[in-house]
């Protein structure tokens, strides 16, 4: 399983210099990915009234899964606070992205946002220096690193800081928690996944760590961030009584005829923590546990 | 019995059997090979006609633009041979060709081709960017001619 994580989303109005989503999409199909997030790239405080910019339903017909990415480009640490799990209007996006600017974003996006991937800006000469000691609590907790190819595509003096800054990440990060992405603005600047590859071992990896970075480690940051989403704590998680299928009611003790509105209902059996402050009274709870 | 001492042709003939030949074997060795081989494509955008005319004079010269732009002298001075090209064939709509590199610059050329865009002029005052796709890539020649996914994809859907 191929994946591209990074494909610029703009809003249908501001277009210039970059392609239909669609002719992107059908390039990626072509190349043999089957997972594309589209990024939804956004500056400033973190507000806690995000709502899904990026419209997926009329896609529904492509082979391929679509998935949805919000990367904030943090300048200063006093806007993160939105960035905490009690944010739920972040959990509208499948996937969340930082872009930390200067040495005390990318400090506090290590160790304290609850993130998923901690995108830089590779194009250009990196405003802070790369260190064992804070990138290694990044990768502790499971926060991936993201390295995009379409910028040394574009230009040439990019293509030289993509080359350096990569290499410097490889080997700051032992080749860990790496995934490459596109971030192709444009249809003629995707690459197949090979070949993807192959830039990886340019940049010190080997082949087998390369092709992680497009694979496996792509996947583990998809459920790194539905972890993240959907469970309290990554122990319990939640589902509402209508999610159930009608050979699953026996759950509830409830058969086909009396599903409950709405009503919130404590479950019989026991359950940790009933003191949730952002636990949805709406909601019937039920103990399940991750099922991934 | 006295005698403790058989051999395995007394013993068949103990037992009526007539003497076998020991099997022979033949032993092939593949060592890593010398050459890599890379099926290449050019892409056009927009993919409309008119589509310029590329020999494989001027394939030779995008290669070299290619390495010598993401490698510099050293890249330049790797040796690619054009083993097939279709722009030499007028009737050939798409321009698919083999090249073989050795196989310690596979990597270098691979990455050089795959960081390449350029942009050609096709007359009319209009250009095409164009960039290379990697369509396969085997130690032997004959390992281009398919490729597994695309094969298995045709097999399942006829």
């Amino acid at each position: 399983m191929f994946y591209d994580l990074n494909l610029p989303y703009r809003a249908q109005h501001d277009l210039v210099n970059q392609d239909d989503l669609r002719t992107r999409v059908d390039m990626l199909i072509k190349f043999g990915y089957q997972v594309v997030a589209y990024n939804h790239v956004v500056t400033g405080k973190v507000s806690s009234n995000e709502t899904n910019v990026i419209d997926i339903s009329d896609k529904k017909k492509t082979n391929i899964e679509q998935l949805t990415r919000l990367t904030y480009i943090l300048e200063d640490i006093s806007q993160n606070h939105g960035l905490t799990p009690t944010n739920n209007a972040l959990a509208t996006y499948d996937i969340l992205a930082v872009r930390p600017t200067n040495e005390k974003t990318f400090q506090n996006a290590c160790n304290t946002l609850e993130i998923d991937i901690i995108s830089l800006e590779m194009g250009s000469r990196l405003p802070f220096y790369l260190k064992h000691s804070i990138v290694g609590l990044a990768i502790e907790r499971g926060i991936f690193f993201e390295i995009s190819y379409a910028p040394a595509i574009r230009d040439s003096t990019s293509r030289r800081y993509l080359i350096s800054n990569a290499q410097n990440l490889v080997r700051v990060s032992r080749g860990k928690n790496i995934i490459i992405t596109s971030e192709a603005q444009r249809a003629m600047e995707l690459r197949g996944p090979y070949d993807i590859v192959n830039l990886g071992t340019i940049m010190g990896m080997n082949q087998a760590i390369a092709k992680e970075c497009i694979t496996t480690n792509c996947r583990s940051v998809v459920i790194h961030a539905a972890t993240r989403r959907n469970t309290h704590k990554a122990v319990v998680s939640f589902d509402p009584i209508t999610s159930l299928k009608s050979n699953e009611l026996w759950k509830v003790g409830k058969d086909k005829k009396s599903l409950p509105t709405g009503k919130s209902k404590k479950a019989k059996r026991m359950r940790p923590n009933t003191d949730d402050d952002d636990e949805d009274e709406s909601e019937s709870s039920q103990l399940q546990n991750m099922d991934m | 019995m006295t005698s403790t001492n058989t051999s395995q042709s007394t013993l068949n003939q103990m037992e009526g059997k007539t003497s076998s030949p020991a099997p022979k074997y033949a032993r092939y060795t593949i060592t890593t090979s010398e050459w890599h081989y890379l099926k290449i494509k050019i892409n056009f955008d927009p993919p409309t006609d008119p589509l310029p005319t590329i020999t494989s004079l001027a394939l030779r010269s995008l290669i070299s633009r290619s390495l010598s732009e993401a490698f510099g002298v050293i890249g330049s001075g790797i040796h690619v041979d054009i083993l097939y090209w279709s722009g030499d064939d007028h009737q050939s709509e798409e321009y698919i060709g083999v090249i073989r590199v050795p196989r310690e610059d596979l990597t270098t050329l691979w990455s050089s081709l795959t960081l390449f865009t350029a942009t050609l002029d096709v007359g009319n005052q209009m250009s095409k960017e164009i960039n290379f796709e990697v369509l396969g890539n085997s130690a032997f020649l004959m390992g281009l001619c398919t490729d597994s996914r695309v094969w298995t994809k045709k097999l399942l859907n006829p």
